[in-house]
């Protein structure tokens, strides 16, 4: 267990690396700093005057390495926009993103798994055939589209939910949260819906679910006690590979809902090249997905007794 | 109110973070701990969910609809009718901003969101009376020029601010020298650059000295902000940028980040002629002009600050709300890299800035492509003071504009670059597509390269990097006077220029110095005809802007785009 | 299969020598329809597809009208469906402009960026992927670990970065796409590069004294290609519909270029409007019935090409 760990965190300081060296190209080596934090009146000699001030003039490497320095300790300096920290910045938009993550995570499973299990059950069949449209109709569907269309058909005409924002806690934020939910969920629901599928299509030919049957089982307990609990573990494992592109999915989900989350807060920094935010926001990203990668290892490794670190 | 579940949230979540960082926990405790925690937080805000059901319901989140008919008719500041404290319940008021404001400090920000926040909870020395839309006095009483670089302010001696602080002469200095101190970085010091100093004279007047004789002093005492300084020399800049404390008609409640500012209404304003008829007053963030609209139609605000031109009519026929269209001193055009400072090409012939003049229908565009708009044949709106109405714009000719080219030697057109940032201007796309068009047909090629961030395009322009054509649009800091577009956008010392002419920046050196309002006028209407027979850019129009207003909301906007919320009434 | 033999008859020389080709005769036919039949969807989708395709390639043939082309005052005509003219079938845009016209020619934009990023992608993919499990140890190490951190990550908030950096183009958009889907393919070859190479016939080649890029080109790459076509299938749907929201932010394919993101982000407002629907339903419906057609054709050539499901991961 503990060299696993070892190797699993090994990978993560590696991928947080990797991905801290590529936000920083993109903002440094790409983009300009000088042309965001200056008054847009600054004539061009002050402006090198500034870059040099700031450093902007040294070899890009021991840039890097400063830049560097400082993230490790949570230092990615103030907001170019706001006097704050851009770490703090993140930091308060997480809650609401986990938030929306989680309860789309949730209704992806109550969709994926039971459509997962009829489809691969009865292959072929009517039933496996709508599953598959719906499948490749969700994975067709541009999202911010599908949210536009719930915000003007729930929001605007029947007006049953608030079309965006992120109301006060309690009943009122549950209410907000249905839509940006559902349509997230419908971002998700695709793949995992596919892997049930192929899982529960694997364990019902393997020699367990055939004694299973045999000892005279009735067809549900078989479905549920014997095959989808052998199916299930990919699926939390890509479930967890998936949480990247979950936080993508967030990303165009937020920024149509007016969900006060980090992938909103990162659409914006872009385009206010609000580099120390962008910085932030990008490796607390990179973090939130190691972090729940390993994770998820962790607990397959609890539930599938086959697994031993 | 209980505590504030999110704090928790957060704390907890950082702890825990901590914990695991510093090695304190194990992998598995922290997923155990996660577990709970995410448990006792949903059940938690079940329950505070439930304990809060009960409290929704009391007037604070009703919407206008609901405000009761007394509040109706109490809060109304009619001028014939007293209003009595006792009526004033007054409802919520919702205003959509597209993105939050990056301070709560009126003086580290150059953004019309927060002018319009901070006229609510501060007051500034003068405001624009909207009517004759001169520069009228506020906290300052009156003003006058005593010598040609001094002008004294007579204060107003009744005023506090929200925390109980008292307005007076030092606060004015102590601002003024704030904003003016480069050691501050307020993004404003450029709207100051022309102050020298204040002088405190006695508790209620001050003289203050600009460096030269400064014709639009007064335009520089609205959207000046006063802070208290007392609490800001007490609490710092980190308060105030957390803490919008004014003494304006609305005082500052919760900045939720990303979210919302909420506002109350401050009923021990000094100023008896301005009562909001709203109690609540609040700002929300919704990122997306479609979002807006959605939100406007489901009643969930009662302002919004655009509405698209094609989405009017469905404004109008929803029965929520209506649109109210205004005139607005921005004005637009299409700069053309006359002097050759990004490069060489072909509009520095003065022949091909014409041919491109008389190849687009700005008529047209106006016609079918704007909620409305006023031509600007010099680049000036019809209300800088100063506009000459008999500059005669350039006709829509395509025939005229081909042979101008082909005298030109340019018989078979060119290609351009054209750069364009975040559309600003109502309909933009559309109306960039239509030129591009009408230019293409003539045998201008304009190729679109769009930049995303404003900030990048507006230091594009100023680095000289735009050419040979770009969008661009300018508001004149709201200030009403040729001055305000002329000398940041051709004068030759500013960074904006891409066209110089001698003539030009003498008439406008002139009209900058004199207090001779008649003289400046003259001046003016000189330099507007050198201006259209140079053509240094694209004509293009003054803008009418499209605000959407529930129908439970009786407002209508302002010529300055200085939304007056307190001006706002319920209707009956 | 024996079943299809008349039971009980025995299985005399002539039979036997007559049995295979009756036998594969007859499973041509059958097989073939019950294929089809199995895959049906899949078949519609490729129909679909061929279709599109058709239209984009001789749009400039079915129209009389340049996406580019139109006069302000024709602005917002309806299509036929609502009353309209058969001068524009599916009316005219804001600017006046032919919308038939622009979605015939979006299916071109669409479909090219689709591809070409698509193909940049395999290149990289595939070579890295091939080297990977050719020369296992740090080359094997570096470039895994590079597609592990790709593919976590959610490289639609890189590909905003870095064409918000860069300025939007056709060029850098299907540069970013690509340069940001390649993981995938790198991850699968990489896989069954190594599975191949442990195979005796590899070690037979090397023997006999043929050189890697020959062992590569003649023995690796052909097994690969089905999963690669699988993947890259899907993929291509994947990138327009990232293409689209890539426009939606305003980063996208620049107009007048006709892009269907684009174009459902300059109409996006009209969804309000009672009369004018239709103009972001076309564009909407144009990106979800291409990638809906790419999809399912993906699907069937998973059944079909990919049995061992390779390409799902």
């Amino acid at each position: 267990m503990a060299r696993y760990l070892a190797h699993q965190l090994t990978q993560m300081v590696i991928a947080i690396f990797g991905i801290s060296v590529i936000v920083f190209v993109i903002t440094h080596v790409i983009g300009d700093p000088t042309s965001v934090l200056l008054p847009l009146d600054t004539p061009l000699e002050q402006r090198e005057e500034f870059r040099r001030q700031m450093g902007f003039d040294r070899p890009i490497l021991v840039q890097y390495a400063d830049f560097l320095g400082q993230a490790i300790r949570g230092d990615f300096g103030n907001s170019f926009r706001v006097e704050k920290s851009a770490l703090s910045l993140v930091l308060e938009r997480i809650p609401a993103t986990l938030l929306l993550t989680a309860s789309a995570t949730v209704l992806a499973i109550l969709i994926a798994i039971p459509m997962g299990i009829l489809s691969a059950y009865k292959r072929h069949s009517i039933i496996d055939n709508i599953a598959t449209v719906f499948v490749v109709a969700g994975q067709a569907m541009p999202i911010y589209w599908l949210g536009l269309m719930l915000i003007i058909l729930f929001g605007v005409q029947l007006k049953w939910l608030p079309p965006s924002g992120y109301g006060e806690f309690g009943i009122d934020r549950l209410k907000h949260l249905i839509l940006p939910t559902l349509v997230l969920g419908v971002f998700l629901a695709p793949v995992t819906e596919r892997l049930v599928r192929s899982g529960m299509l694997d364990a019902l030919t393997q020699d367990y679910v055939r004694t299973a049957r045999a000892k005279g089982l009735r067809e549900r307990v078989v479905l549920t006690r014997h095959a989808l609990r052998n199916a299930i573990i990919p699926v939390i494992t890509v479930l967890g590979l998936q949480f990247g592109q979950l936080l993508g999915g967030a990303v165009i989900t937020e920024t149509v809902f007016a969900w006060p989350g980090i992938g909103q807060l990162t659409v914006d920094s872009i385009r206010n090249a609000d580099f120390p935010v962008t910085q932030a926001a990008v490796i607390t990203i990179a973090v939130m997905i190691s972090v729940v990668n390993t994770a998820i290892d962790v607990i397959v490794g609890i539930i599938d007794p086959r697994i031993r670190f | 109110m209980p505590v504030n579940p999110n704090d928790l949230y957060d704390e907890n979540f950082a702890r825990w973070q901590y914990f695991y960082r510093k090695g304190l926990i194990s992998r598995r405790t922290l997923i155990q701990a996660a577990l709970v925690w995410a448990g006792a937080a949903s059940l938690g805000s079940v329950l505070a969910a439930c304990r809060q059901e009960p409290a929704a319901t009391q007037a604070p989140t009703q919407p206008v609809g609901a405000a009761s008919p007394t509040a109706a008719t109490g809060a109304a500041p009619a001028p014939t009718a007293a209003p009595s404290p006792a009526t004033q319940e007054g409802g919520l008021i919702r205003l959509a901003f597209d993105s939050d404001l990056p301070t709560m400090d009126p003086h580290m920000h150059l953004l019309r969101t927060g002018i319009i926040t901070f006229y609510h909870t501060h007051d500034n020395l003068g405001v624009r009376d909207l009517q004759s839309l001169r520069i009228v006095p506020w906290l300052a009483e009156s003003w006058e020029i005593i010598e040609p670089t001094k002008w004294e302010l007579k204060l107003r001696q009744d005023v506090k601010f929200h925390n109980g602080e008292p307005f007076t002469a030092e606060t004015v200095k102590w601002n003024w020298e704030r904003v003016i101190n480069p050691e501050q970085k307020s993004p404003q010091i450029g709207n100051h650059a022309a102050i020298a100093g204040v002088e405190v004279i006695d508790e209620y007047t001050v003289h203050v000295i600009t460096k030269a004789p400064y014709p639009i002093f007064t335009e520089r005492l609205q959207n000046f902000q006063m802070i208290p300084h007392k609490l800001a020399q007490e609490k710092g800049d980190a308060y105030l940028a957390e803490n919008a404390i004014g003494s304006g008609p609305y005082r500052f409640v919760e900045w939720k980040r990303g979210q919302e500012i909420v506002l109350t209404r401050n009923d021990d304003y000094w100023n008896p002629d301005v009562k909001p008829a709203f109690k609540d007053f609040i700002i929300r963030i919704i990122p997306g002009v479609p979002t807006q609209l959605a939100e406007l139609l489901a009643g969930n605000v009662e302002i919004i600050r655009v509405v698209p031109f094609d989405q009017m009519k469905t404004v109008d026929a929803s029965g929520v709300a209506t649109t109210k269209t205004q005139r607005i001193l921005r004005t637009s055009f299409i700069g053309l890299d006359c002097k050759g400072r990004t490069g060489p090409n072909p509009y520095q012939d003065v022949r091909v800035r014409h041919a491109a003049n008389h190849a687009v229908d700005i008529e047209g565009y106006i016609k079918t492509l704007q909620p409305g708009g006023d031509r600007a044949p010099a680049a000036l709106n019809p209300m800088h003071f100063g506009f000459d109405p008999a500059i005669e714009p350039h006709a829509y000719d395509p025939d005229k504009a081909r042979a101008l080219l082909k005298e030109a030697g340019f018989e078979s057109g060119f290609e351009a670059r054209w750069l364009r940032g975040p559309s600003s201007m109502p309909n933009q796309d559309q109306v960039d597509q239509a030129i591009q068009r009408d230019l293409e047909a003539v045998g201008i090629r304009a190729k679109f390269e769009t930049v995303s961030d404003t900030n990048v395009h507006v230091s594009m322009v100023t680095e000289g990097k735009a050419g040979p054509m770009w969008n661009w649009n300018w508001g004149s800091y709201s200030v009403f006077d040729a001055d305000g577009l002329y000398w940041d956008m051709f004068h030759p010392s500013t960074i904006y220029n891409y066209w110089e002419n001698q003539e030009f920046a003498k008439l406008i050196e002139e009209a900058r110095g004199t207090l001779d309002q008649d003289l400046r006028k003259e001046l003016y209407s000189k330099a507007q005809r050198i201006v259209r027979d140079e053509a240094p850019v694209i004509f293009q129009w003054g803008f009418h802007a499209v605000w959407g207003v529930s129908n439970k909301v009786d407002w209508t906007p302002a010529v300055d785009e200085i939304d007056r919320i307190f001006l706002a009434k319920p209707k009956a | 299969m024996a079943t299809a033999e008349p039971r009980g008859q025995a299985l005399t020389r002539a039979t036997l020598a007559e049995m295979p080709v009756r036998l594969a005769r007859r499973r041509t036919l059958r097989d073939w329809l019950r294929a089809a039949w199995k895959l049906r969807l899949s078949v519609l989708g490729g129909l679909v597809l061929l279709l599109l395709l058709l239209i984009a390639i001789a749009a400039p043939v079915l129209t009389p009208y340049t996406p580019s082309e139109g006069r302000i005052v024709e602005r917002l005509q309806p299509p036929v469906f609502l009353g309209g003219s058969w001068e524009h079938p599916l009316g005219t845009d804001g600017v006046g402009r032919d919308y038939a016209t622009r979605l015939m020619y979006g299916a071109r934009v669409a479909l090219a960026v689709g591809v070409l990023s698509t193909l940049v992608a395999t290149a990289i993919g595939v070579c890295l992927g091939i080297l990977a499990g050719y020369y296992s140890g740090k080359v094997d190490w570096v470039i895994s670990t590079l597609v592990n951190i790709m593919m976590t990550f959610p490289f639609i908030l890189l590909a905003l970065a870095v064409i918000a950096v860069l300025g939007p183009s056709f060029l850098n958009v299907v540069l970013v796409l690509g340069i940001g889907s390649w993981p995938i393919y790198a991850r699968v070859v990489r896989v069954e590069v190594s599975r191949i190479k442990a195979l005796e016939f590899v070690a037979a080649a090397r023997v006999i004294g043929l050189t890697d890029l020959r062992i590569i080109g003649r023995h690796i790459v052909p097994n690969l290609v089905n999963a690669i076509i699988v993947i890259g299938t899907v993929q291509i749907a994947r990138l327009i519909i990232t293409e689209a929201f890539l426009s939606y932010l305003g980063l996208g394919v620049q107009p007048p270029t006709p892009s269907w993101g684009y174009m459902l982000f300059e109409s996006q407002a009209f969804m309000f409007n009672p009369a004018e629907w239709w103009l972001p339903m076309l564009p909407g419906l144009a990106i979800f019935i291409t990638t809906l057609a790419i999809n399912l054709v993906g699907d069937g050539l998973r059944d079909v090409l990919d049995p061992y499901q390779r390409s799902s991961l």
